[in-house]
């Protein structure tokens, strides 16, 4: 019974010095951090990108403009969530969504195409506006937005600002159909209107 | 106040919801409005707008509250009723369902519905209304104020 005791203790001590004499422990049991993100690059970059979509009816649905289009194409070690690798960043987005007389003008400094091409992230200084019949303006300003151009809604969870003829009107989350010309503020609404 | 009228109006509400098509903004969830004097505290108000220019006001509640000081060291008119409608232009407060409005001194009216005029601190109630069960109009004038009239 001894013997076998002795003989075990004899082989780990052998296998633990060999594991340790031939491999630093780092290099057995990892740096402890996470392996140094492989660096990503676009895949493709366009300048001053323009383009037009068009409803089935054959009329212009809405434009797209950029001064920078930065697309990547990441790989699942890059990115291991699958929606997260095909994407655009986008420098100055703006986007003309028409929609009866007057179209809605939506614009930021930064903005991001996902990867499903149906919806655009918009952030810093992000302004949806709206010429009105009687040449004053409806404008939304926020620091957040996420636009489907195909269902020409805007959303967000950020504070909003509306400017309009009808006075000035903050509120925290909104949605806003575009195409029904109706737009919600989810909470803490607070107006001023010019006196009546 | 008669300057109520030259302030800016304030809104403040849970939710709003701008409707271009309808000319409607309608607020939701504790809504105050306030003008100058005048306040309206109601579940729900739509603010009706022709050519965005606010023609009218609807306040609805259990019950929508309504207060406003016609003239200056006077008390405020206190006013309630399940529907409130203000008309802008006219100047005019019409309170439906289960109204009541108490004037500065006390004297207090109740019915169905009560035609305010603002300018004119005016007076008229009625019971006719299409829905809520039928009530009569009861004016109540204080015994101070009638012994000050004589």
């Amino acid at each position: 019974m001894l013997k076998n005791g002795l003989y075990i203790a004899f082989v780990v001590t052998l296998v633990i010095g060999l594991l340790f004499y031939g491999d630093s422990p780092e290099q057995l049991l990892g740096s402890g951090q996470d392996k140094k993100a492989a660096k990503i690059y676009p895949y493709a970059i366009a300048h001053h990108a323009s383009t037009r979509h068009f409803a089935n009816d054959g009329t212009l649905d809405y434009e797209f403009v950029a001064s920078r289009l930065e697309h990547y194409q990441l790989t699942e070690d890059q990115a291991p969530e699958d929606e997260n690798r095909v994407y655009t960043l986008i420098d100055l987005p703006v986007l003309t969504i028409f929609q009866g007389e007057q179209p809605w003008r939506v614009e930021a400094k930064k903005g991001k195409l996902l990867g499903d091409g149906q919806s655009i992230e918009l952030w810093e200084d992000v302004v949806i506006r709206q010429k009105n019949e009687s040449g004053t303006y409806t404008q939304l300003t926020t620091n957040k937005l996420l636009i489907l151009p195909h269902e020409k809604v805007a959303q967000t969870e950020e504070t909003v600002k509306i400017n309009s003829p009808r006075g000035e009107m903050t509120g925290v989350g909104m949605v806003a159909d575009l195409a029904e010309r109706k737009i919600t503020l989810l909470g803490k609404v607070r107006g001023t209107h010019d006196p009546i | 106040l008669p300057s109520d009228r030259s302030q800016p109006l304030s809104t403040d509400a849970d939710k709003l919801e701008l409707d271009d098509k309808s000319g409607t903004t309608t607020l939701y969830g504790n809504v105050i409005i306030e003008q100058g004097s005048m306040r309206i505290t109601a579940d729900k108000v739509i603010l009706h707008y022709n050519k965005n220019k606010l023609t009218h006001v609807i306040a609805t509640g259990e019950p929508a509250h309504y207060s406003q000081v016609p003239r200056a060291n006077q008390e405020p008119v206190q006013a309630r009723a399940k529907r409130l409608e203000y008309h802008i232009e006219q100047e005019t407060l019409t309170l439906l369902n289960n109204a009541s409005l108490v004037q500065d001194g006390g004297t207090s009216l109740s019915g169905n519905r009560i035609d305010y005029d603002v300018k004119k601190s005016l007076v008229k109630a009625g019971s006719d209304i299409e829905e809520g069960e039928k009530r009569r109009v009861r004016l109540v004038i204080p015994a101070k104020t009638l012994s000050n009239q004589e």
